[in-house]
């Protein structure tokens, strides 16, 4: 689990000041990302058998697609 | 408490554009909603994230304008939010919410315990047995793949990142307060009230406006802003926002947050109502007032068929499809009888 996985899987009531800045500090980092093009929109429709079989081979073969 | 918004005979006297909506789509609707209480079993993931969204954000003006810094504003709002998106464990005694209020640091000095601690029993917050809470429970679960907990808590910190040089700015009332988080109460004509709340009133290039915040997972586009004219929601709030303050309130402004799986794009709208526009939206609200007010007299309450199929589908639309005879077995299969949602109960 990533560090702010583990923060937003915490009870907020044991979360500290730092740990709830930390949150916005990763937040406003991922939006920087996402302004500068760095980051991808993601998608929600299920990959189909062709791109599934894309990815597999890519990910053996360790290059990106 | 809130009082009731029906009167002796059952006629509905306060009402606020939730409740003019469902009479204007259909009073058939406006009965199993606003006069039964049928909802759907588990609530919408939709209302769940838009209502936490507007509140982190008018709280978020609020502090600001009482003086926080806006880091610590942010971090307040979202601490907030993340308390309220967490599903605590109910005090097995009285039922009651299982939240303690206070921050860690707080709890920690009062307690003696170290922020963090797991496995420290509390005292309930609502009937004060002692020790029978454990700081346990989930995060919201939604159903919806994009008005999830997490994104939720990014797009309020995207929003205020996006719009943190913002030049419009929150208006100060006559009495000095911010004009954020303002719930209304107007007597109209024929001892009706309108009623609702209002985000925020704002001053932007000299103008005033109510600001309102949506979401969807739709594109943003000129289209998009459309929608909201004709609209009552936007006419409500300007008639309100107009005879309240006694100022010239120009319309709308709608920062609508889209919601995608990696991000939020924010695009900011207006939707203007003059003179004119607003007395026709009054006198047609006030016609569909007296309408269901007479469904209640008459205990008629007839369908609008031409309504069923808007925006995705009316939710009892299954129900409807049934016969009479059997459509209270497939209400109870489906629905279950909720709190009936009050228009006067502040916000």
């Amino acid at each position: 689990m990533t560090d702010i996985a583990e923060l937003f899987a915490r009870d907020p009531l044991s979360l500290t000041n730092e740990d709830v800045r930390t949150i916005v500090e990763e937040m406003r980092k991922s939006r920087q990302q996402f302004t500068l093009g760095n980051a991808k929109a993601g998608s929600t429709k299920p990959k189909t058998e062709k791109q599934k079989l894309m990815s597999d081979l890519a990910s053996k073969l360790d290059i990106s697609i | 408490m809130s009082s009731s918004p029906f009167d002796e005979v059952g006629r509905q006297f306060a009402w606020d554009s939730t409740s003019i909506k469902l009479a204007e789509t259909c009073l058939y609707k406006y009965q199993l909603k606003m006069i039964y209480g049928w909802q759907p079993q588990r609530k919408s993931a939709h209302l769940i994230f838009g209502m936490h969204y507007a509140t982190a954000l008018e709280h978020y003006h609020k502090l600001v304008a009482e003086g926080m810094d806006k880091l610590d504003a942010t971090v307040e709002v979202v601490r907030e939010t993340l308390i309220a998106t967490w599903e605590y464990p109910t005090c097995p005694d009285c039922g009651g919410s299982g939240i303690i209020p206070g921050t860690p640091e707080q709890l920690a000095e009062e307690r003696k315990v170290q922020p963090g601690a797991k496995s420290v029993d509390f005292d309930c917050a609502t009937c004060g047995t002692e020790g029978k809470l454990r700081r346990e429970g989930q995060p919201w679960a939604s159903d919806h793949n994009l008005k999830t907990r997490g994104n939720l808590i990014r797009t309020i910190i995207w929003y205020l990142d996006h719009f943190a040089d913002d030049s419009c700015k929150t208006v100060t009332l006559s009495n000095g307060s911010a004009a954020v988080e303002l719930s209304f109460k107007l007597p109209v004509d024929d001892d009706i009230i309108l009623s609702g709340h209002l985000d925020r009133l704002v001053d932007y290039s000299g103008k005033l406006y109510i600001q309102d915040q949506k979401t969807t997972g739709s594109t943003i586009s000129t289209r998009y802003f459309n929608q909201y004219n004709p609209d009552t929601q936007m006419s409500l709030y300007t008639f309100a926002g107009k005879s309240i303050f006694n100022l010239p309130v120009k319309g709308v402004m709608i920062d609508a947050a889209q919601i995608a799986v990696g991000f939020t794009r924010f695009e900011r709208g207006f939707t203007f109502r003059d003179e004119g526009q607003l007395n026709e939206w009054f006198d047609s609200a006030m016609n569909t007032i007296s309408r269901a007010r007479q469904a209640v007299v008459d205990n008629y309450f007839p369908m609008n068929p031409s309504s069923c199929n808007n925006f995705g589908g009316c939710e009892f639309r299954d129900v409807c499809s049934k016969s009479p005879r059997v459509r209270e077995q497939f209400l109870k299969a489906d629905f279950v009888k909720g709190k009936i949602w009050n228009p006067l109960e502040n916000r």
